[in-house]
């Protein structure tokens, strides 16, 4: 009988502090250096080789971590020395041998219009082709097929570094199964963790344990030592469905006892803190949906926001995973993001992608699909910030803040007479950022395979290694290897480019040499103008049309610069539109604008209105948003709902819910991520009333205003709230 | 035909199935003690003031034509005396401080403004419900926007105090697929006492609706040391209903004292404890033992 994570306090003090844990293995410090002097020492034949080398011997020395009460052990202590050499060696040879792009790179990051640079982060290794082969069948295949080329040849190097890389992990699993065959007569869960390690270090798993536990040390080499970053666990139900179908069968394990390991699954994840989370997809298929909603449940019992979790909606999305998963966000563990798998299909297919494969997509990351196995996406490689070509527009491509020209040069504003001329403007300085980031991207990506070979990923991605070649998977090996773009601050574009249009070239209330002076002096003596600007005008959110189809307009016209647009490894460009927290980063570059926003303060999130605009309430923000086609936006985006936990109350309130995610789904929408309101924007509501006049707050069949509330009331919200 | 509108609030999805619109129509014959929306008892017009939205811009002055505001150094002064009701200030209000109930509204306006969610409602099995106030005090109003709704497709409910005139009830019925009907109290005496009428009429419509084979979800909001012991004989009423199809039981809450205060109206709410959660799961057991669809 396996033991339960009992005590989730003790367990997550003892992670915190460590000190439960056996500890071996050498330090940090003496790592880096050792490791530094390997690289250069073998770096001169070939770099895939030196990484190998480098890659031995932090799985052989790294520090490892051993807890015998826990049912899975995790790789290694956290370094970034591959990524140190790695970062080193891209930028000097981009300075080398492409000094245009380089500089253009600065000048991006300068000046806060977009960005260009490599993304290695985001991968979906072929887990279903890791679990039929194992470590051993993967060395098996990299030695046999090196035999076909010559000694030093690209080829030969490539194989090499797989054979070193995997032999490593080997190197590494023997370190814990020292550890556990110390404990593993005295304890059940150490003695599991024992033979299964045991069987993963070199044949295929033969249980839901083993392949949970050989998934996360791939994961987590991909993660920390390679840096080409497993961000998904794949289409998890769909994955481990048949070890768990086969094990509750053949009673090797228990169904209590799948659910204990999910739960350990879930919580090692969570302590070891990856950047952003551990994604899991859950496809929710009436086959697995059992599996599904266990996952959901075990996730919900052990009350922590790692794993977070991707489920793929569609029609036969069963009620009872939606509303539980619903009923968990209610409860504040809302680490869910719902996709819509009618939309994503159909926008990986447009760009090229074969109708099964784009079936078989996973979110990497938040919530960008990729062809899970099959398809590179670099869904982070590059960046246009969409309000900058607005601000460029009034300054003929001229950066005020960094006093250099990185936008076109457009004509004078005095000189624009119409709206439409303006408009047409903003997207000609749309179109040369795109093609200033295209550029830096391309550039960049011509160097990926040179400064970061993927021993670990690419015998796991379809396409790497065939009878025609070996590639590795940066160096245009993988089926589809394309690159993304996220345009963002599209709320913010569509609410200035409004105000210009009704204020200046309808009302004709001023010039737009005056709005551009107010803009410049950031509303400075114009306070009342602004407070106007920003209240009483059009604003995408509401369902109005002006800037629903501004929004909707401009997304079309990204897409038409971006998507299918070939960069250099022999796929494409892909359109997302995505801001993340990067709405607060790059709004402290950009002007005023003329919705209202000041200077330095954040753009539009995501999809989202600008903050409290979206007065029209839920269904009209959905509708706005909806307005865009995302069948053209293939690296995907998200809309960020606000809800108060008490929206959620009762069985109307889950349903109800539910429903305005099945009711987004079928208006289009990509994907959907839902905040039950916490006490601490409560708490900022009260302070700050006007920032979140659309606040609402339900108490059993109405709903009212948070801010309208007396302060002893916002008060009882707000103690209430605390004890949810 | 104008109706007098209070508010329209969308992504409602707790007054009736799925997602839904309410119409809030102004004016109600009753006046319950813990009443949670005081901007809709009375069938006039009244303007709104939330002093701490106030960001003393001025624009109210200028647009006034009657001079109901005046701003000076102690900040804004509202004189309702002189107010029109004409609503101009809160259009021109910068801080959304003003807003006025009581708008009115033509049935062509409103139907375009409940159609815009028509697709939420069918994904949803949702639609619109009319409520108030008491809605069905403008009862050729309400079968007009009703019979529009049907015809467009839309599922509809009306949600009503019961004390109206049976006409009304039979005005509305052939356009309304549920009846959202308030039960407060069963004794003559206890009713009158929180609302300031006898339940007669309201009891007697009731068995109307039933009787004419209207379906109907009652709501019975409980108000500790109003009307907590009223759930005997309200579930004694309820086994009687041929047509019930579940029944709400709403807890009292004492948030809506700032309305009182922003319509300077006098605050009736009862100065007593909202209920627990555990004490909202005993009465729905309650509820349920007696055999009854409780919606929780």
């Amino acid at each position: 009988m396996l033991t339960a994570i009992l005590d989730k306090a003790e367990l997550k003090r003892a992670h915190e502090q460590k000190e439960p844990y056996l500890t071996v293995g050498t330090d940090l410090v003496t790592i880096e250096k050792e490791c530094i002097q390997l690289f250069e020492k073998y770096k001169g034949t070939s770099v895939a080789v030196a990484r190998a080398y480098v890659i031995d011997h932090i799985l052989s020395n790294a520090r490892i971590f051993y807890h015998p009460d826990e049912l899975f052990v995790f790789g290694i202590e956290n370094c970034n020395i591959t990524g140190k050499i790695r970062y080193e060696m891209l930028w000097q040879s981009m300075k080398d041998v492409c000094p245009e792009s380089a500089t253009l790179q600065l000048l991006g990051y300068e000046s806060g219009a977009y960005t260009g640079d490599c993304d290695f982060g985001h991968n979906c290794p072929d887990y279903d082709r890791l679990f039929a082969l194992g470590i051993g069948g993967i060395i098996a295949q990299a030695k046999k097929r090196a035999e076909k080329y010559p000694e030093n040849s690209r080829e030969h190097d490539l194989l090499r570094s797989i054979v070193i890389s995997y032999t490593a992990l080997q190197k590494l699993i023997d370190r814990y199964i020292a550890l556990a065959g110390k404990h593993k007569e005295k304890d059940e869960n150490c003695a599991l963790v024992y033979t299964s390690l045991l069987n993963i270090r070199e044949n295929p798993p033969k249980n839901i344990h083993e392949a949970l536990q050989l998934q996360m040390l791939l994961y987590s080499v991909m993660t920390i030592v390679t840096e080409n970053n497993a961000r998904t666990l794949g289409i998890f139900d769909k994955l481990i469905y048949p070890f768990y179908k086969n094990d509750v069968e053949s009673g090797r394990f228990s169904e209590k006892d799948v659910r204990i390991i999910l739960s350990h699954l879930f919580f090692r994840y969570y302590t070891m803190k990856f950047t952003a989370n551990t994604p899991l997809c859950l496809c929710g298929q009436k086959e697995v949906c059992d599996f599904s909603l266990m996952v959901l449940e075990e996730y919900d019992s052990l009350d922590i926001n790692d794993p977070k979790i991707q489920i793929r909606c569609h029609k036969e999305l069963a009620d009872d995973i939606l509303e539980y998963a619903v009923s968990c966000i209610s409860r504040g563990r809302n680490s869910i993001v719902f996709l819509n798998d009618d939309v994503v299909i159909a926008a990986l297919t447009k760009l090229g992608a074969d109708k099964e494969d784009a079936k078989n997509y996973v979110p990497v990351g938040c919530y960008e699909p990729l062809c899970a196995g099959k398809e590179i996406a670099a869904t982070c490689a590059g960046r246009i910030i969409l309000p900058k070509a607005v601000e460029y527009a009034f300054t003929s491509g001229y950066d005020l803040n960094i006093k250099k020209q990185v936008g076109a040069k457009t004509k004078p504003i005095e000189e624009i007479a119409t709206f439409d001329e303006f408009y047409a403007i903003v997207k000609e300085q749309i179109s040369h950022l795109s093609d200033i980031t295209l550029k830096v991207c391309y550039d960049f990506e011509r160097f990926y395979p040179n400064v970061n070979s993927s021993p670990f990923f690419t015998p796991l991605l379809c396409g790497c290694i065939t009878e025609d070649g070996v590639h590795d998977a940066y160096d245009s090996g993988a089926k589809y290897n394309n690159t993304s773009i996220n345009a963002f601050g599209i709320a913010t574009l569509a609410g200035e480019l409004s105000v210009i249009k009704k204020a200046v070239f309808e009302e004709k209330r001023l010039s737009l040499c005056e709005l551009f002076d107010i803009l410049k002096n950031d509303w400075q003596g114009n306070e009342e103008l602004r407070i106007e600007f920003f209240e009483k005008y059009p604003k995408y959110g509401n369902g109005n049309a002006l800037p629903d189809g501004i929004a909707a307009d401009i997304m079309r016209y990204c897409a038409s610069l971006i998507n299918g647009v070939p960069n250099c490894r022999g796929g494409v460009f892909r359109l997302g539109a995505f801001s993340i927290d990067w709405c607060f980063t790059f709004g402290k570059n950009l002007l005023a604008t003329a919705d209202g926003r000041h200077s330095g303060d954040p753009m539009s999130k995501n999809m989202c209105a600008i903050t409290a605009t979206d007065k029209g309430g839920v269904t009209s923000l959905v509708r706005s948003v909806t307005s865009v086609d995302y069948t053209d936006i293939p690296n995907g985006t998200v809309l960020d709902l606000m809800l108060h936990r008490s929206v959620f109350s009762g069985e109307d309130g889950i349903k109800g819910v539910s429903a305005l995610v099945r009711a987004y789904m079928k208006m289009g929408g990509f994907a959907v991520q839902i905040n039950s309101f916490d006490p601490k924007v409560l708490r900022a509501a009260q302070k700050m009333p006007q920032k979140y006049s659309t606040l609402q707050v339900r108490r059993c069949g109405w709903n009212v205003y948070f801010n309208e509330l007396s302060k002893k009331e916002q008060d009882e919200f707000i103690k209430q709230a605390e004890n949810l | 035909m104008k109706a007098s509108i209070i508010d329209i609030k969308k992504f409602a999805i707790h007054d009736g199935d799925g997602i839904r619109t309410t119409l809030f129509l102004k004016g109600c014959p009753l006046k319950c003690v813990w009443c949670h929306n005081p901007e809709s008892i009375s069938f006039d017009p009244q303007l709104s003031y939330i002093e701490k939205k106030c960001i003393g811009c001025g624009e109210c002055v200028e647009v006034c034509d009657t001079g109901a505001h005046t701003i000076d150094e102690n900040g804004h002064k509202l004189d309702r005396e002189k107010c029109v009701a004409c609503g101009k200030c809160e259009e021109a209000c910068l801080g959304e401080a003003l807003k006025l109930y009581g708008k009115k509204m033509s049935v062509d306006e409103l139907v375009p403004i409940l159609l815009e969610d028509k697709s939420f409602y069918e994904s949803s099995g949702g639609g619109i419900t009319l409520s108030g106030g008491e809605c069905l005090m403008q009862p050729e109003f309400c079968a007009e926007l009703l019979k529009r709704m049907k015809e467009n497709g839309v599922s509809t409910a009306v949600d009503t105090c019961g004390f109206v005139n049976k006409k009304a009830l039979d005005a509305v019925m052939p356009y309304t697929d549920v009846f959202l009907f308030d039960i407060k109290a069963i004794d003559e005496d206890v009713h009158e006492k929180c609302t300031g009428q006898k339940n007669g009429i309201i009891l007697e419509n009731l068995r109307y609706l039933d009787d004419c084979g209207a379906k109907i979800e009652v709501r019975y909001p409980y108000v500790p040391g109003m009307n907590d012991d009223q759930c005997e004989k309200i579930a004694d009423l309820l086994c009687t209903l041929k047509n019930l199809t579940k029944m709400r039981v709403l807890p009292y809450h004492s948030f809506a004292g700032s309305k009182y205060d922003a319509v300077e109206m006098e605050n009736t709410l009862p100065k007593v404890e909202m209920p627990t959660a555990e004490k909202m799961k005993e009465i729905n057991q309650y509820f349920i033992s007696r055999g009854i669809c409780v919606v929780e």
